[in-house]
């Protein structure tokens, strides 16, 4: 008896065999799927990232130029244009920037030629006060009327494009998620009925006890879930070892230039979820082709 | 118990297999089902525990019309029928004792609540120890007597067998239907179809013979 016991399995055998279902091939498939997934989800994450890291540089500074205008000197309207500023709720600071300074911001464009023939507009570079909104339009109005020369640019031209660039991304990698859940969706119903076919003999004995469909249903959704789980979880540890592959690559101040290599913690929650949703995904799907097969089949 | 009145049977627009079979098990009852190899008496029996529907006539089955039955009371109904099937359909990959506690285990019972009940049934059949052992490695009349186990084991009030000895020694074959009496004895409605004559001679029960897929009786029964 005591050999008995010993032979005893240390928990019930599952009802459908593991072998001969083809569930190596729907593990391998779903691998990819979630390695693919981590990498998609990256992208979004990152480019959200990106997005909000060059509006926040963006929208702390704007700039005021100040053109010359007939029968009035320049010095008069930058000091009015000042005043106008350093009255106004909302900027912290504003400071004239010297002519070394603009010739430099020029330099790009006009390379080392002699700008003292030119005539260069005066830039005033402010810093808006983060925690006080700006009238904008009732700025610009103050500001002709003090300096008829002066324009305010707070940047929002570059702004918009940059979110309209960045939220695209973000769509497309949401999408690009999106269709590959319904592959993978597609794999399962493909593999829980072909598992269902290789073991019908256990399905029709299961039958002929007396089991009812939501109980054959749950016996092959658990395996579909465990499944889908170790899946995702070998697809993210793919798609880190790809990311910790090139941020070796780009150690450097370059990496910053490239945020979806270097993830904040509150991203990795985020890819910590793939394998989370590779498992629901299996285990929702399986239970969905097996009731539609026992359906048919009862 | 379970009535038959002018059942016919065929498969996919074939021939006729059963035509106006008709019949009634009382409760407590044992009966044989005999007839050559072809005369029908597995799809009788398929009819038996529901596993196909007759294309006519009528079945009744503990008090309920077959045909009106909905997909979703077939469990429930199964679960009132044992059956030994023909060719054991015992479960490869699960043990002894897993394959006899199938019938506890799909009703949602945790292992501890049926594991006494499971080994005194396996002991009863005089596997007790064997019960961690895989089909592949028991004999027929082992694998025999799991199946009559895993039949009987949530205690069903009508035991089907199929040929329960065709496959074995006519020593175990005795052996086998000494279970079956005793079950009877217990309380059980037991049918059993087979074509060895001696077990049916031996028991001295009701007979329903099958030819041609047409039924008559012998061993004073009260069919209709």
């Amino acid at each position: 008896m005591e050999l008995n016991e010993a032979a005893r399995p240390a928990r019930p055998t599952p009802l459908f065999p593991r072998r001969g279902g083809g569930e190596g091939a729907l593990f391998g498939v779903m691998a990819i799927m979630s390695f693919l997934a981590c990498l998609t989800l990256a992208l979004a994450l990152g480019a959200a990232r990106l997005a909000e890291t060059w509006e926040r540089g963006l929208t702390g500074q704007a700039t005021v130029q100040i053109l010359e205008t007939p029968g009035i000197a320049l010095e008069v309207q930058v000091t009015a244009a000042l005043e106008v500023l350093n009255a106004t709720p909302g900027i912290a600071s504003a400071r004239v920037m010297s002519a070394a300074e603009s010739a430099e911001l020029l330099k790009p464009w006009l390379g080392d030629a002699d700008l003292s023939a030119v005539p260069v507009p005066a830039l005033i570079a402010v810093t808006l006060d983060p925690a006080r909104p700006l009238d904008a339009d009732a700025l610009r109005a103050r500001l002709s009327a003090a300096a008829p020369g002066a324009s305010f640019d707070d940047h929002s031209r570059w702004n918009a494009g940059l979110t309209a660039a960045s939220s695209a991304i973000g769509w497309g990698a949401y999408a690009i998620l999106a269709l590959i859940a319904l592959a993978a969706s597609a794999s399962v119903v493909f593999a829980a009925r072909a598992a269902l076919q290789a073991h019908r003999d256990v399905v029709d004995v299961l039958h002929m006890t007396g089991a009812r469909a939501a109980f054959i249903a749950r016996e092959v959704q658990w395996r579909f879930f465990m499944l889908g789980g170790w899946a995702g979880l070998a697809g993210l540890a793919g798609a880190a070892a790809l990311a910790g592959a090139a941020l070796l690559a780009a150690d450097g101040p370059e990496a910053a230039f490239l945020p979806m290599l270097a993830p904040p913690w509150r991203d990795l929650v985020w890819l910590a979820a793939v394998p989370a949703a590779a498992a629901a995904i299996a285990m929702t799907t399986a239970r969905l082709a097996v009731s539609g097969f026992l359906a048919r089949t009862a | 118990m379970i009535r038959f009145e002018n059942v016919a049977m065929r498969y996919d627009g074939g021939p006729e297999i059963l035509r106006d079979v008709s019949f009634e098990l009382e409760p407590g009852s044992l009966t044989f089902l005999t007839g050559p190899s072809g005369a029908g008496k597995t799809t009788l029996l398929k009819l038996v525990f529901l596993s196909e529907r007759p294309v006519r006539g009528a079945i009744s089955m503990f008090g309920k019309d077959v045909a009106r039955l909905r997909r979703g009371e077939l469990p429930a109904l199964r679960r009132q029928i044992g059956v030994v099937f023909q060719d054991f359909r015992l479960l490869d990959h699960l043990t002894a004792f897993e394959n006899v506690a199938l019938p506890l285990r799909i009703q949602g019972m945790p292992e501890r609540a049926y594991r006494e009940d499971v080994e005194e049934i396996l002991n009863w059949v005089g596997l007790g120890e064997r019960m961690h052992a895989r089909p592949a490695t028991l004999s027929g009349g082992e694998k025999q007597r799991i199946a009559i186990a895993r039949a009987v084991v949530a205690r069903p009030p009508v035991l089907v067998a199929d040929e329960p000895t065709g496959s074995i020694d006519p020593e175990m074959g005795a052996r086998l239907m000494r279970l079956f009496v005793e079950l009877n004895k217990l309380g059980t409605t037991v049918l059993i179809a087979t074509h060895d004559r001696s077990l049916v001679d031996n028991a001295k029960a009701r007979e329903l013979r099958l030819f041609a897929g047409r039924i008559s009786q012998a061993g004073g029964s009260r069919w209709s």
